[in-house]
């Protein structure tokens, strides 16, 4: 551990400033409070999520399970992908970005702190709209993609909370994403050129950037599924001239852009772990910013890659095909940096960095399933399987489970002031890492066996070895996440007091004290690179080394 | 990283041993699409030993254990042009090589029956159940199960008569979804007698999953006489 401490830097100031009491929460405008709501807030939704996901896997545990009845299986599984994307990925990004953008880039506040506090509240009204439903008739049940005629069909008003819900986060999205785009390009310290910018930051610019662009479209594809629902009207209705495939082509025109959304800043983590825990600079940072472009830019050519089964014609099919391969150059890019980063460094295997090595490990195998649904042909074979549910927990379950643990593990002590307990959090590393793919991995052969994904239940008794296997490792995630979620709670009534830069960090977050005072910042390093933290303590070596002489 | 190596020896046998398909392909497009498939399959394995291997010799290789006393900073390499070009243009060639060996193979995995032969079978989806229609306008004598001849190319035209449906039988024929107000086609030569399980694979609502498929491939007397007998 690292406990130099920066000397012109204030000495621990108390909590986030400001005091105590629940009102000064409510009323808050600080980026730090408020990104610890966000924190908290998606947490409680994960485990909600999560939840959700042991009751399908429960169900799912052998053949002809009555657990739950269909119907109520289908308001289930809608509700755990619609909470882990909307109410958890997709936010608690925005929650690490409002805590640690304006740190990162040597600023005060957020650009605009009262619309900041206004995307938290909503995101909460949000959630608690949709999760509404379950007091009144029941859930939304049409799953997360909610394709017509399904969800117009769908009886009582589950669905119309789930739509007005999500256009509530919506609207909390992207406001919270003006403001980034706002925040890192008006109010970065003097010296953080856009060159020297940490990979987070540059990330979460660029999931700015992608909800700006992709949000609005949702909200027409449901404004009109609203519509069609209550008001008559006939946008997806084929016996009045509706397309049912408009709803499905505006969908994956927002959630395939989403995908990034959601994995962009677990890559920015990442890239900001590995070298601090390699103690070398990024390896090819120039290539990990232009490929992160390149992936937010490729990520909206590709939806059709979700609709390679509705009946396309053969050009259309060619196009999404070779689109979707060719996102597997700039992410190949980044895995190949990340190891050259390790690579010849003096790797400390601390909690972050475990879940970060995990994360690599585990996101190769998704990026190659992504490959090979990428081919139309085998698409046509296991699109909506278990195949296909396999791939995407490994790209988008590895984002949350280990990019994000990783974070949480890297930034605790900055957010806190305490440190975690790391034997807890290794084991917990193990215990996640086991879990999780006892649960996915046999989700491939499901998927190659026929077994169809969102089914409430099965009599095919080949599938039955498969899902034991993915039940149990389910129970082990779960307990894996539970010793995450006791180290953080037992970590913050301990000890353990966290010095200002407890891991040798390179970004500016590094420099204040842990955690910072309301301000943030009392002065400012000088920043002549993209590791302003390496160069003040280079600096203060060199210095030493003079004075010793 | 090592136990995701041990979990991809115990489940990548019974799960690839199987390859695309829960039996031996039985139709001849579903014959090509295992060839695309093995072929990304070998890919995307010799890939993850490479790229896998290289990252659990790296964390092994250069971890340092705590205590081990103050150590000379590593090299603060910052990237080198030359690496990242390659490794740009490495996956690139691979790519295109999988692209250009899924072309190759195009023809043979489409799934629209051209030919002229083609038996032209009329589905329609329902919640939770297909029906279908022979060209001479019967329905099979037990609506739920497909009669069709062996070595005959089939055409599957497929519309729904309510939501998203997808008509999938893994051996024969790739997925197809059922859409109102607009007909799909697909289509299959299957080459071997015998019974042929498939079910929708497309999120319908409640029943979901138990929207099954049953075909019956049998030999062309065999079918010449069905359909004859058929009211």
């Amino acid at each position: 551990m690292v406990t130099e401490a920066y000397p012109t830097q204030a000495p621990a100031a108390p909590a986030t400033g400001g005091g105590g009491g629940l009102w000064s929460w409510i009323s808050t405008v600080d980026h730090k409070r408020i990104g610890i709501m966000y924190l908290i807030t998606t947490f409680f939704f994960f485990l909600v999520g999560g939840v959700f996901a042991l009751v399908l896997r429960l169900q799912l545990s052998g053949p002809s399970k009555t657990l739950v009845s269909p119907e109520t299986y289908d308001q289930i599984m809608t509700m755990h992908g619609t909470t882990m994307i909307f109410l958890f990925v997709v936010p608690v990004m925005a929650g690490f970005g409002n805590y640690l953008v304006p740190l990162q880039i040597g600023a005060r506040d957020m650009a605009f702190p009262r619309l900041n506090a206004l995307s938290f509240w909503l995101l909460l009204f949000g959630g608690m709209v949709m999760y509404s439903s379950f007091l009144w008739t029941g859930a939304a049940d049409a799953g997360w993609t909610s394709y017509p005629p399904l969800s117009v069909q769908s009886p009582g008003h589950g669905q119309d909370l789930w739509i007005v819900g999500l256009h509530i986060l919506g609207i909390s999205s992207f406001i919270g994403a003006l403001n980034f785009i706002c925040t890192i390009h008006n109010m970065r310290a003097p010296g953080m050129r856009l060159s020297r910018l940490p990979l987070f930051t540059w990330t979460i610019d660029m999931y700015a950037f992608m909800i700006v662009a992709a949000g609005p479209v949702l909200a027409g594809a449901l404004t009109m599924l609203l519509l069609d629902r209550n008001y008559g009207t006939s946008f997806y209705n084929p016996d009045h001239n509706g397309n049912v495939l408009l709803y499905q082509h505006l969908f994956w025109f927002y959630s395939h852009p989403v995908v990034y959304v959601m994995a962009l800043p677990g890559f920015g983590m990442i890239s900001e772990i590995l070298p601090v825990f390699s103690r070398k600079p990024l390896f090819g940072y120039r290539a990990l910013v232009y490929s992160t472009v390149a992936i937010a830019f490729l990520g909206f050519l590709v939806w059709g890659h979700h609709m390679f089964a509705v009946g396309f014609s053969e050009p259309v099919q060619i196009w999404f095909m070779l689109a979707s391969m060719s996102i597997a150059v700039p992410t190949g890019v980044k895995i190949f940096n990340w190891i050259g980063t390790m690579w010849m460094g003096q790797l400390r295997f601390e909690p972050p960095m475990l879940f970060a090595v995990g994360f690599i490990g585990l996101f190769l195998i998704g990026g190659l399933s992504g490959i090979m649904l990428a081919i139309y042909p085998i698409d046509q074979q296991v699109t909506d399987t278990y195949f296909v549910v396999a791939h995407f927990h490994y790209v988008l379950g590895t984002v949350p489970v280990f990019a994000v643990m990783a974070g949480l593990h890297y930034w605790f002590p900055k957010i806190t002031g305490k440190m975690l307990d790391r034997r807890l959090a290794v084991q917990s590393f193990w215990v996640i890492f086991i879990g999780f793919n006892m649960t996915f991995f046999p989700m491939h052969g499901m998927g190659l066996s026929g077994m169809p994904r969102r089914i409430a239940t099965y009599t095919n008794s080949s599938w039955t070895i498969y899902n034991q296997i993915a039940t149990l490792g389910s129970l082990v995630l779960a307990v894996g996440v539970l010793m995450v979620m006791w180290n953080v709670l037992s970590s913050l009534r301990s000890s353990r007091i966290a010095p200002g830069d407890p891991w040798g960090g390179y970004s500016l977050e590094w420099y204040t004290s842990s955690p910072p005072p309301p301000h943030n910042f009392d002065n400012l390093p000088p920043i002549r690179s993209e590791r302003p933290m390496y160069d003040v303590r280079r600096e203060r070596a060199l210095a030493r080394e003079g004075a010793a002489s | 990283m090592l136990t995701a190596l041990i979990v991809f020896a115990l489940f990548a046998a019974p799960a690839y041993a199987n390859l695309a398909t829960p039996e031996m392909p039985d139709s001849t497009n579903a014959d090509a699409m295992g060839n695309i498939y093995r072929a990304a399959l070998g890919a995307c394995i010799a890939i993850f030993v490479l790229v896998g291997g290289w990252l659990l010799y790296t964390a092994i290789r250069f971890r340092t254990r705590s205590g081990a006393g103050p150590i000379d900073p590593p090299p603060q390499t910052h990237g080198s042009t030359r690496l990242e070009i390659g490794w740009t243009v490495v996956p690139i060639l691979i790519l295109a090589g999988l692209a250009g060996y899924t072309f190759d193979q195009l023809g043979a995995a489409e799934n629209i029956s051209t030919s002229r032969n083609a038996m032209r079978v009329a589905v329609v989806a329902q919640q939770y159940s297909f029906s279908y229609t022979y060209p001479n306008g019967k329905a099979p004598s037990n609506p739920s199960i497909l009669v069709v001849p062996v070595n005959t190319p089939i055409d599957i035209s497929i519309v729904s008569k309510d939501v998203n449906h997808d008509w999938w039988v893994p051996s024969l024929a790739p997925k197809i979804d059922a859409i109102p107000g607009q007909v799909n086609h697909t289509g299959f030569t299957a080459t071997h007698v015998g019974t042929f399980h498939g079910q929708c694979a497309e999120f319908c609502g409640p029943g979901h999953a138990t929207m099954t498929i049953t075909v019956h491939v049998v030999n062309k007397p065999a079918f010449t006489s069905y359909l004859a007998s058929l009211k």
